[in-house]
């Protein structure tokens, strides 16, 4: 529906319900405001957008009024400018802030006066109200001197984050923005995404990195390198420096949102901690074998040639000495596509073993598995904002999704803020997103199976599930509903915990609400069950006929920025890119004759190892060498003693990375590899969007992008093997990440239609993608399920591998903080992210810490039968009684992954991060004392 | 059975209820007001507290908190509120306020605050204690004048001769706490009659009656009726009784002399519109109106009046208000129950389509529904043939200042000014002469003696003179009239809400001006910028409260130009 409208002239047709204001921005046509702003809602108080209109007796404010049929405006005549004159005077004259600087005239404010011709009137007030740099956020600075009361903070913060930091306090001219009851703003639970300063017309809030700071040299769009959500940013640049991060308002999937680690913790790019140059253990460089013992000897700084010429020398004399099948390669979801596609290849192709993982194995092994098995296809099947824009309900399990995927959470804040949408929650955590449930149902850890039966049985006992849509579309349903019998409410809320009433009440939001849309992530994943865990979800979904449609379906959301292309891109022990298997005849002749050597190649046929199998051998000697590219196994894997014993046995351990981590004192070469400012490739999002990567700087000092690195380290042993590339895409000089792409095209049908030409006009392109005519998948499983049918799973509730006993009395789970991203290795290195959180924290219930005697804030020891950590402890009622719940985001003795259990999954082979027994004690050193 | 006199104000059950017992109120204001009285100091901690209770943002709540002028009493010590609106000004309450603090302040640990008018105008100066009403501040015996509330002037006598009763009809006749009195005297015969009426019938008696809103805006009632009747769901009746307009207190009479006659209006008009609830948003300076409205609501309740034949119920409740004129537009009350700032909302869409809690809501002033019902008990064709036969009918309206008999009245429509300055408000007093009228309260207009013989009809704004919703500050010789637009000013910039630039910063900027203008070092750009600042209030504005300002500084300033320049050094 449109309507037709005049503005200044000039007949226009604009949508119906468009404002006057936006009307003439389609236009071309820009009114000044300041209050308003397209992403927030409108409020009309500044009062500077008013136009006139043909027949009404006064001037109207455009971003309030409505085009509507027949509407002649003017949007610029003597009397509107005078009145815009006066507005824009009054605000001057109770603007404190110094009006003469550079920064003042880059604002919106600062623009308009300019524009209009205003100076600050002789009139108004002339001491100023506020401290000057008034709250201690490490990342937004506060002067609200310059504010002009326009509340777009208020409204970034109510409408697009949902915090509801800001407010406005007192009334008349006395009017002024506060955070929370006149508090700091941390103090107001400010998560510090910046979305108020982000939208500030004046600099009263700004971000400190750019505040008084010279403009930048030039801006490159990319992918933010933190999780999964794919966020698109801009890298501000000056003189070969990351100096601050832009958003970039009209791309997907954020616009103007990002988080506090995406906008803010770049400092990691320029610490100076960053590896510099190569550097090699000084038994190898004399040509020595290594020291007896855990001790791999002195570090020596070496050029590339040295460093690459002695780790190729390992690799392959281990090859030849034990087969391919003696090396390990742990590829990384910090890295390209184009980087996981050429480790996978570089295991394959050269090393001749597929002995290759990572870090999806610690996450989302579970969900691959699981979904492949239910529906063919181990990804998210809906995009984040179909489900935001579409679902009519929401399951969140086992997802602290405000925290782990930031701008996504704050979108389905808004979900159910602004669309009512129900949520229900299940966490045992009172996680922030809690806040916004219907129903917070609080499981007691590993029972997830158990409650999601009980729903379902709840849901087949009132005949809500969808009859035709298990008809139709799915198979092996009457076992499943047999199965589901002995699932009664009363059963289970015994063994979850869960009332009874709430249980009831859940399923019938779930059921009746359609489309419901289930998200999830490691709450359900790093269980010993966690495939089990997710069949149960595919059961849920396939029980409500909610797959295959906009603002439904199974939605794991993946963790690392690009753990997603890792797995897309074969960096698996069993498949190949897309997820082809190493199995197949057909798919190892294919890839065999494009990567032909010599002639010839063949390819291994047996699955290889997971990481943690790999490490596991590693401490066995089966596998002798270790090529770890961007991950830190010491901290981040389970059971970190027994990791680390592992890996000291390992005979060669090759490593690449950014910063000297946990991991490098068992490496053996370290090659110093860049950030994801310093490189060119792709991210594929956890929506499946793949998305462009784009070098905004020169790598650091010596370090070079992971791609060459790899690409050196197998042309160099095909050199020293004196094979030659025969194959069309066998060889391993002369490659850049575009061509790269073009390869994976070209064998890997999902990713068959993507290209950097299509990806750098904006196109959005969601796999699979299958021509370069296709317009890629928003939505799989319409119509039909990847595998055919939907299959039902009856699946039983087990319990975790070790439970709390007398012992060891209380169940830990493990997780992230939004401050903080995995190992910690980038956000440690954030002085402002790291003074917010600075240390490992334990979250023990009140009740638990009275009876333990500790307080908030003591310092805490905790023990496992494996190891212990210190902590802070957080004396929270976020978790229930009986559990603890730890951040993995420090190392040595803050290493929560000290004490996890490196209990697996039977058939993802995930580890049970999520449960394992404790026990805790106050721990005051005598130096406290 | 009837009383003969009119209870004073300020007797009106002095008995607080017990604090301990009352549960924690889930409208935020309650619950702000309740921690008030009990806590001292809304602390940070306080509002943590509520806010975690009631479920909300603490940045809202402390909004809220800090919004109110009833709310930010400082601690240990409930004020002393003396009314700073331009009849207490009149009556000379700069001067009683600073002797109270002087002489009794400090001895009696008071605190004594101005505020902004109370709405005891015929008593002036007055006072709010502890949340009692004081009228007529003693100079001669401070202390006893504020700890004993009794009224010494009667608010409404005798009827004049000219005066025309429908609305104030049961005012003075009965005891006001007894619905037996008021049933006695009529009450509830209209809606009696209205059920056995359809809805369409009563919205289309109202429509034949003429009966327009009377809290300012004069927008037709039956036209709200009819389209809140249209609507499906939920819908509600609120009754505005935020009185906080300087110069008016006729909504404050009728709820403590005939509070049957409001509720009874409130009910006739939920059986229009197909309302089952029904809120009396009642500013908290009324308190003891309050609690009558309470009393009358559970008698109402216990004869069992507010249900039809049919088993429909309404209900009524009472919420109060703390301290904020801007909560009488009606945009920024529904904002005020809702919790929120008393800001006022974008219209459309209109509260009568999408108000209170999002439903169709019809908001009458107070008047407004007691006239429905004296329409409703009489017929339309009856109330038509009352009065002016060109305007029929009757409105209240309050005559003040330096007249010999101020109150409030009921009036035919039509009258000219003088008309009710000589028939109503007794002429002038002796010695005086008429230097300017003030009409329509605060945001209404001055009125030099030239157009005293104007009708003040529905033509009236035409010839510059607003009747607002109906009042009458008359002042001789010894005020001046950029002395009392400087006091409604002060009124103007400390009710402003705060949301829009011109109303934010125009309100109190010419406060300013007319501060230096008054003190001797006022300038010629001043007299300018005061013009330019009245033109972008009226033209800018986001609500009414901004745009009306505009009246009472452009008709001073064009009919008394000369004692503005007069004031230029």
């Amino acid at each position: 529906m449109t309507v037709r409208i005049t503005i200044d002239g000039r007949p226009t047709e604009v949508e119906k319900g468009h404002s006057l204001w936006e009307s003439a921005r389609t236009l071309g046509i820009e009114i000044p405001t300041l209050c308003h702003h397209p992403d927030l809602p409108a409020v009309g108080s500044c009062r500077l957008c008013v136009v006139e209109i043909a027949g009404w007796p006064a001037p109207v404010c455009s971003c309030v009024t409505e085009a509507t049929d027949g509407l002649a405006i003017v949007t610029d005549s003597p009397d509107l400018r005078e009145g815009r004159r006066q507005i824009l005077e009054m605000l001057l004259a109770d603007f404190t802030g110094d009006v003469t600087t550079d920064e003042f005239a880059r604002t919106e404010f600062g623009r308009w006066c300019r524009q209009y011709d205003v100076l600050r009137p002789g009139w108004g007030r002339s001491e100023r109200r506020f401290p000057v740099d008034s709250d201690p956020n490490p990342f937004i600075r506060v002067d609200f001197n310059e504010c002009i009361l326009c509340t777009r903070c208020v409204r970034a913060c109510d409408d697009v984050q949902g915090r509801f930091v800001w407010g406005v306090a007192e009334r008349s001219r006395e009017t002024r923005i506060v955070a929370g009851a006149d508090t700091t703003m941390l103090d107001a639970r400010c998560e510090s995404c910046g979305a108020c300063a982000e939208y500030c017309p004046t600099n009263a809030l700004t971000d400190r990195v750019s505040f008084a700071a010279p403009p930048s040299d030039c801006t490159t769009p990319t992918t933010c390198t933190y999780c999964g959500v794919g966020c698109q940013l801009g890298l501000d640049v000056r003189k070969e420096r990351v100096v601050a991060v832009s958003t970039l308002p009209d791309a997907e999937p954020n616009g103007h949102s990002l988080c506090v680690k995406g906008r803010y913790g770049f400092d990691f790019i320029h610490h100076p901690d960053r590896l510099s140059q190569p550097r090699v253990r000084e038994y190898l460089l004399k040509g020595e074998s290594r020291p007896i013992g855990g001790e791999r000897g002195d570090w020596v700084e070496v050029e590339w040639d040295t460093a690459l010429r002695l780790g190729v020398e390992q690799l392959c004399r281990i090859r030849h000495e034990s087969g391919g099948d003696a090396i390990g390669l742990f590829s990384s979801a910090k890295c390209t596509n184009e980087e996981n596609y050429l480790m996978q290849k570089l295991a394959r192709q050269v090393l001749g073993t597929n002995n290759i993982d990572h870090c999806a194995r610690l996450c989302h092994a579970s969900t691959v598995a699981g979904l492949s098995m239910c529906f063919g296809s181990g990804a998210m099947s809906n995009s984040m904002d179909d489900i935001v824009e579409q679902a009519e309900a929401l399951f969140i399990i086992g997802s602290n999704t405000t925290e782990q995927h930031p701008v996504f959470g704050a979108q389905l804040r808004q979900c159910v803020r602004q669309r009512g949408v129900p949520l229900v929650v299940a966490d045992p955590r009172r996680i922030d997103i809690a806040e916004f449930a219907t129903v917070h149902l609080r499981q007691r850890p590993g029972t997830d199976i158990a409650l999601i039966n009980g729903l379902m049985h709840i849901i087949l006992e009132n005949h809500w599930h969808d009859v035709s849509f298990i008809d139709l579309r799915c198979e092996d349903f009457v076992p499943f509903e047999e199965n589901l019998s002995k699932y009664d409410a009363a059963s289970v809320s015994r063994l979850t915990g869960v009332s009874e009433g709430e249980l009831h009440q859940a399923a019938e939001i779930l059921a009746c609400n359609k489309p419901m849309a289930v998200i999830w992530a490691m709450g359900i994943t790093q269980h010993t069950t966690g495939v089990l865990n997710v069949l149960s979800l595919g059961n849920l979904q396939m029980l409500l006929g909610n797959m295959g449609v906009p603002g439904g379906g199974v939605n794991p959301l993946r963790g690392q920025n690009n753990v997603q292309g890792a797995c897309d891109m074969g960096a698996l022990p069993n498949v190949f890119s897309g997820y082809q298997p190493v199995t197949d005849f057909e798919v190892r002749k294919k890839f065999e004759s494009a990567w032909a050597l010599d002639g010839r190649l063949s390819l291994p046929e047996q699955p290889g190892l997971t990481i943690t199998e790999m490490i596991e051998r590693s401490g066995t000697g089966d596998v002798r060498a270790l090529y770890i590219v961007g991950e830190n196994p010491a901290m981040t894997d389970p059971d970190s003693n027994h990791v680390q014993k592992c890996l000291s046995r390992c005979e060669f351990v090759l490593l690449q990375e950014i910063f000297p981590s946990e991991t490098s004192q068992f490496a053996d070469v370290l090659l110093p590899g860049t950030s994801f400012a310093e490189r060119e490739g792709t991210f594929t999002n956890t929506d499946r969007r793949v998305q462009r990567v784009r070098q905004a700087i020169e790598p650091i000092a010596a370090a070079r992008p992971d791609w060459q690195i790899i690409a050196e380290i197998g042309e160099r042993c095909l050199q020293q093997r004196k094979e030659s590339p025969t194959g069309p895409h066998a060889g391993w000089d002369d490659l850049t990440p575009q061509r790269l792409m073009e390869e994976i095209a070209e064998l890997t049908p999902s990713y068959g239609g993507i290209t950097y030409a299509r990806l750098d006009r904006g196109e959005r392109l969601q796999w699979p993608v299958l021509s370069e005519s296709h317009p890629g998948t928003p939505v799989l499983h319409v119509g039909r399920f990847t595998r055919g049918l939907g299959k039902f799973h009856a699946v039983d509730h087990l319990p975790p591998h070790e439970l709390p006993d007398v012992e060891f009395p209380l169940l830990l789970t493990t997780g992230r903080v939004l401050h903080h991203w995995h190992g910690g290795e980038m956000t440690r290195r954030s002085p402002g992210l790291n003074s917010i959180v600075p240390g490992p924290l334990l979250e023990v219930s009140p009740s638990d810490a009275a009876r333990m005697r500790i307080a908030n804030g003591d310092r805490v020891r905790a023990f496992s039968r494996r190891g212990e950590m210190q902590a802070t402890a957080l004396v929270t009622d976020r978790v229930p009684p009986g559990v603890v719940f730890g951040n993995f985001h420090f190392p040595g003795l803050g290493n929560v992954n000290n004490m996890t259990i490196a209990a697996l999954d039977p058939i993802a082979k995930i580890p049970e991060y999520k449960v394992c027994a404790v026990r805790i004690e106050s721990h005051v050193s005598m130096d406290d004392r | 059975m009837s009383c003969p006199e009119a209870e004073p104000v300020g007797t009106v059950d002095r008995e607080s209820p017990s604090l301990s017992d009352e549960p924690e109120p889930k409208s935020l204001l309650a619950a702000l007001s309740s921690r008030q009285r009990n806590e001292d100091i809304l602390s940070v901690e306080c509002l943590a507290d509520v806010a975690r209770t009631i479920g909300l943002p603490v940045s809202q709540v402390h909004g809220v908190a800090t919004f109110y002028s009833m709310l930010t009493a400082p601690p240990n010590q409930e004020p002393v509120r003396i009314c700073d609106g331009i009849v207490c000004w009149m009556h000379g309450a700069d001067g009683r306020a600073e002797q109270i603090r002087t002489e009794i302040g400090d001895s009696n640990s008071l605190t004594i605050e101005r505020c902004s008018c109370l709405g005891l105008c015929e008593q002036a100066p007055a006072a709010l204690v502890d949340g009692n009403q004081v009228g007529n501040l003693d100079p001669t015996n401070l202390v006893s004048s504020i700890t004993s509330t009794v009224d010494h002037s009667p608010v409404v006598g005798r009827p004049h001769d000219a005066e025309l009763r429908i609305v104030l009809d049961r005012v003075g006749r009965i005891d006001p706490d007894s619905i037996d009195d008021a049933i006695a005297a009529g009450a509830y015969e209209g809606l009696k009659r209205v059920r056995s009426m359809t809805p369409a019938e009563v919205v289309s008696e109202i429509e034949s009656a003429h009966l327009t809103g009377r809290g300012g805006a004069g927008f037709p009632t039956a036209s709200k009726w009819r389209l809140a009747a249209s609507l499906t769901g939920p819908r509600y009746v609120i009754c505005n009784a935020d009185e906080s307009e300087p110069l008016m207190f006729k909504d404050r009479v009728l709820m403590e002399s005939d509070p049957h006659a409001v509720i009874e209006g409130m009910a006739l008009a939920a059986y229009a519109i197909g309302a089952q609830h029904g809120v009396i948003y009642i500013r908290g300076e009324y308190e003891p109106q309050a609690r009558r409205m309470e009393r009358a609501i559970q008698q109402a309740q216990e004869m069992d009046l507010l249900h039809d034949e049919e088993g429909n119920r309404f209900s009524i409740t009472v919420h109060r208000g703390a301290g904020a004129y801007i909560c009488g537009e009606e945009t920024a009350l529904l904002e005020s129950l809702e919790d929120r700032r008393g800001e006022p909302r974008l219209r459309p869409p209109y509260p009568v389509e999408v108000g209170y809690l999002g439903r169709p809501t019809v908001v009458n002033n107070v008047e407004t529904l007691a006239t429905a019902a004296a329409v409703m008990r009489m017929g339309a064709s009856a109330y038509l043939s009352l009065g002016n036969p060109n305007c029929p009918g009757t409105r209240l309206c309050t005559i003040l200042g330096h007249v010999n008999t101020p109150g409030l009245v009921e009036i035919p429509h039509g009258l000219t000014l003088r008309q009710i300055i000589e028939h109503f408000g007794g002429g002038l007093r002796p010695r005086s002469e008429f230097h300017f009228a003030l009409t329509g309260g605060a945001a209404g207009t001055f009125v030099p003696a030239s157009r005293l013989e104007t009708p003040l009809d529905h033509r009236a704004a035409e010839c510059g003179i607003s009747m607002g919703s109906g009042g009458v500050l008359v002042c001789d010789q010894s005020v001046s009239v950029p002395e009392a637009l400087h006091q409604l000013l002060r009124f103007f910039a400390r009710e402003s809400c705060g949301k829009c630039t011109p109303c934010r910063i125009g309100t109190s900027e010419s406060h300013t001006i007319l501060d230096r203008l008054l003190s001797g070092a006022g300038t010629s750009d001043d007299l300018h910028r005061l013009h330019a600042h009245a033109r972008l209030l009226e033209q800018a504005s986001f609500c009414g409260l901004g745009t009306s300002v505009a009246a009472p500084m452009t008709s001073a300033l064009a009919h008394f130009p000369e004692e503005f320049v007069e004031r230029l050094p």
